[in-house]
């Protein structure tokens, strides 16, 4: 830790910490000057230039071996104190000293800048390969804005991240800002449109020095200085396209370091890359959505053509019959007698009935598919509505339900409108599949666990490998050529209502025969009443 | 068990031709009331847009309007608001089965039923006659009401079934009251609510659904499964003597 300290602070004080450190030597060297030969200390101090090139690098290295130089000649080759040198021998040796002091310099400080680019590819290579893994699972823009930006500010600490989303006429969305507080420069704006615009970076880096990207794409001409936009405008943040195949998908604006040190060239071209990967994350991610687009629409297609082919019969059916009916009774070659006029006009309200329960349930399918399926809740009495679904069918039909309530209830909360659709679509289907005369029996209790409410019939049963597809839209049973009516829309259009409201629909063998309803809400709906 | 009005006021069939006003822009519902009106010995004049319908209205001064909730030219709450401003026969209106929050506004603003189309001629025949019945009764109000086993008095605040008297609480006599004397027709959470609670404050529809489950429990033969109280979902309650 300290040693790094130290080096930290020599990289900063180079000039500095070069002639310093030579001069603290000279300082420990002069009271053992008589200890060794004039030459041996020679060494010593090529030892010294030799730790400040590996510390610093090669510029202050250069400086230490003069310092030396002179810090030789004028304390330990006599006469002392003086740049004046009485062995003319010792010319060759000072000579030497000082060419062998800059090598040492520029070998070990080339050493060190390669070194510094390995840490910093290195540094690269991890960067990218966390992003690559991270995208991979990542699911929305802003989820992947949000590890770019976090892997940002841990690598280089800039004083804010932006990250715009652009289309293709060019307006910006702010995906992500992190320190959005952070004011807006003015001449902002202006640096975007040029970005989206000329689909290049800007950026004012500090040194072009090893240019390992050449060629590929974010090489130099990508990237242009502040300079070149704006003339005279010079700043340090950092402009990038985010590139995708398919154009720009984006803007990513990077502010200053906040220890204020340039970016260098090669950290441009990390950002860039970044930018490059984002970029393909956007552009996947938008093709995708489309692709889910075009799904959805195209399950909507076949939902539609279903509809469609149901109606046309459920509608067809009861208009032909109407039709056929009406014509005959209007035919001026017949008197037909009241008793036969009246006969007629019975199946023709049966013929209506049947038109208007599709019509209902296409209604109640067409809701659904506009999502406005949105319970309004409110607690009821489960008496209340099921009172009013028992009002609403035939005075006959009402004959054949016995209910089977319990004197306590509890209340529970549902939409009143919805809940009471959905017992009408159950018990509808129950009486129409179960012989006429048959009872049927709807019940309700409080499980604890939640408010079950039960619709039994006295019908056929519906087989095991059946009991699911009867709420698929449109299936209709073997026996459904059997009885007539029936959309094949009530039981999915009520599985869908109990869902909506958090419950579930499911289908029991009845004992000793028949078929038995149970619907549940969960108990967050139910609330027991006090007395 | 049919509805017995005890005074001698009961409108079974009109005696004199009673002035209906049909607004609607559909032909064929215009056709089909006219017949099924005219045949009762309503006398009928039919509108076919809002416009019409107001000109109608204030030339022939009828005692009742069927009023279609969509209208080519104007919306029928409207037609209803512009009515109400200077007219007092009872509105009852026609809406489909979706559009339950533009029945809710023309009940409050001022129309006094409605019925989902598609709907029977014998439920329209019904909600006219309620609603004539309801007008007459406002001038002469009969004293005691006769539902199935239920005698309600309203002008010594007694009610009993059965030959036993049964205890209500205030506000639970003032819902009954409200909801017997416009027997067959509907009544709003709104109009209970102004009725019961002067402050605005208090109107908690859900409070209402309390009393009127309390009120149940006396009165019905068998609570969990109300004969004479009706919930209209999200409209209000309707008392039927069946």
């Amino acid at each position: 830790m300290l040693f790094r300290e130290i080096r930290r602070w020599a990289e900063t004080h180079a000039f500095l910490f070069a002639p310093g450190l030579v001069g603290v030597a000279t300082l420990i060297f002069i009271p053992g000057r008589e200890l060794l030969d004039k030459g041996h200390w020679s060494l010593l101090y090529l030892l010294v230039i030799s730790i400040v090139a590996s510390v610093a690098g090669s510029r202050p290295s250069f400086v230490a071996a003069v310092t030396a130089f002179l810090a030789w000649n004028v304390f330990f080759l006599p006469p002392y104190n003086t740049f004046k040198v009485d062995d003319p021998m010792d010319w060759i040796s000072l000579g030497v000293f000082l060419v062998v002091g800059l090598l040492i310099g520029l070998t070990s400080g080339r050493l060190r800048e390669r070194e510094a680019l390995a840490v910093s590819q290195e540094r690269e290579m991890a960067l990218l390969n966390k992003l690559t893994g991270r995208l991979l699972a990542i699911q929305g823009p802003l989820e992947m804005a949000e590890e770019l930006g976090l892997e940002i500010e841990a690598v280089f600490s800039p004083r804010f991240i932006r990250l715009h989303i652009v289309d293709e006429a060019g307006n910006r969305t702010l995906l992500f800002g992190m320190k959005r507080e952070l004011e807006m420069d003015p001449l902002e704006d202006d640096f975007l449109n040029w970005v989206f615009d000329k689909r290049k970076g800007v950026a004012s880096p500090a040194a072009k020095s090893v240019n390992l990207h050449a060629g590929s794409p974010g090489g130099s001409g990508d990237i242009l200085p502040h300079s070149s936009v704006f003339r005279a405008v010079s700043r340090s943040d950092v402009f990038l396209p985010i590139l995708s195949s398919s154009g720009i998908e984006g803007i990513l604006h990077i502010g200053e370091r906040r220890s204020r040190k340039p970016y260098t060239w090669n950290e441009v071209q990390l950002l860039f890359a970044s930018a490059r990967m984002a970029g393909t994350f956007l552009e996947r991610n938008r093709l995708d959505e489309s692709a889910r687009q075009a799904e959805t629409l195209k399950e909507g297609d076949k939902l539609k053509s279903a509809i469609f082919s149901s109606v046309s019969h459920e509608l067809k059916t009861p208009l032909s019959s109407l039709t056929a009916t009406i014509s005959d009774l209007l035919a001026g070659d017949m008197d037909w007698d009241p008793a036969h006029i009246r006969n007629e006009l019975q199946s023709v309200k049966k013929d209506l009935d049947r038109l208007s329960h599709s019509i209902g349930s296409l209604l109640d399918l067409s809701r659904l598919a506009a999502e406005a399926w949105k319970p309004d809740l409110q607690w009821v009495e489960p008496g209340e509505v099921l009172g009013w679904v028992l009002f609403r069918l035939e005075a006959a039909e009402r004959e054949r339900v016995k209910v089977d309530l319990p004197e306590k209830q509890p209340l529970i909360r549902v939409d009143f409108q919805q809940w009471g659709r959905m017992l009408m679509h159950i018990l509808e289907n129950a009486l129409s599949y179960s012989p006429s005369g048959s009872q049927v029996v709807i019940g309700a209790q409080n499980t604890g666990a939640g408010f079950e409410t039960w619709i039994a019939d006295e019908g056929p049963g519906i087989p095991d490998a059946e009991k699911e597809m009867v709420f698929e839209t449109f299936f209709r049973g073997a026996y459904s050529t059997l009885l007539p009516g029936g959309t094949g829309l009530g039981l999915p259009i009520a599985r869908e209502i109990a869902r909506v409201h958090g419950g579930t629909i499911r289908i029991e063998d009845n004992a000793p025969g028949g078929t038995r309803f149970l619907i549940e809400l969960p108990a967050a709906n139910v609330m027991e009443t006090g007395e | 068990m049919s509805w017995r009005p005890v005074s001698e006021h009961a409108v079974s069939a009109p005696e004199r031709n009673t002035r209906i006003l049909v607004i609607d822009d559909e032909e064929s519902i215009r056709r089909a009331l006219k017949s099924i009106l005219s045949s009762r010995k309503y006398e009928v004049s039919l509108a076919a847009n809002g416009a019409e319908g107001i000109d109608l209205a204030i030339e022939t001064n009828p005692e009742l309007i069927v009023l279609d909730l969509t209208l080519p030219d104007m919306d029928g709450t409207d037609v209803c608001r512009e009515l109400r401003t200077w007219m007092t026969a009872p509105i009852i209106i026609l809406s489909v089965r979706g559009n339950e929050h533009d029945k809710v506004s023309a009940l409050d603003l001022g129309a006094d039923d409605y019925l989902t189309k598609p709907f029977q001629a014998g439920e329209l025949l019904a909600r006219i006659r309620a609603l004539l019945r309801r007008a007459e009764s406002r001038i002469v109000q009969p004293p005691e009401i006769q539902a199935g086993e239920l005698t309600i008095n309203l002008a010594r605040r007694q009610v009993s079934s059965k030959g036993g008297e049964v205890p209500l609480t205030k506000t639970e006599f003032e819902i009954l009251a409200l909801l017997v004397q416009n027997i067959d027709c509907v009544v709003t959470y709104r109009m209970l609510a102004e009725k019961l609670w002067a402050d605005k404050e208090d109107r908690d529809p859900q409070l209402l659904r309390v009393h009127v489950s309390n009120l149940r429990k006396k009165i019905e033969p068998n609570p969990a499964l109300p004969r004479f109280i009706h919930t209209e979902p999200g409209v209000g309650f309707r008392f039927t003597a069946e």
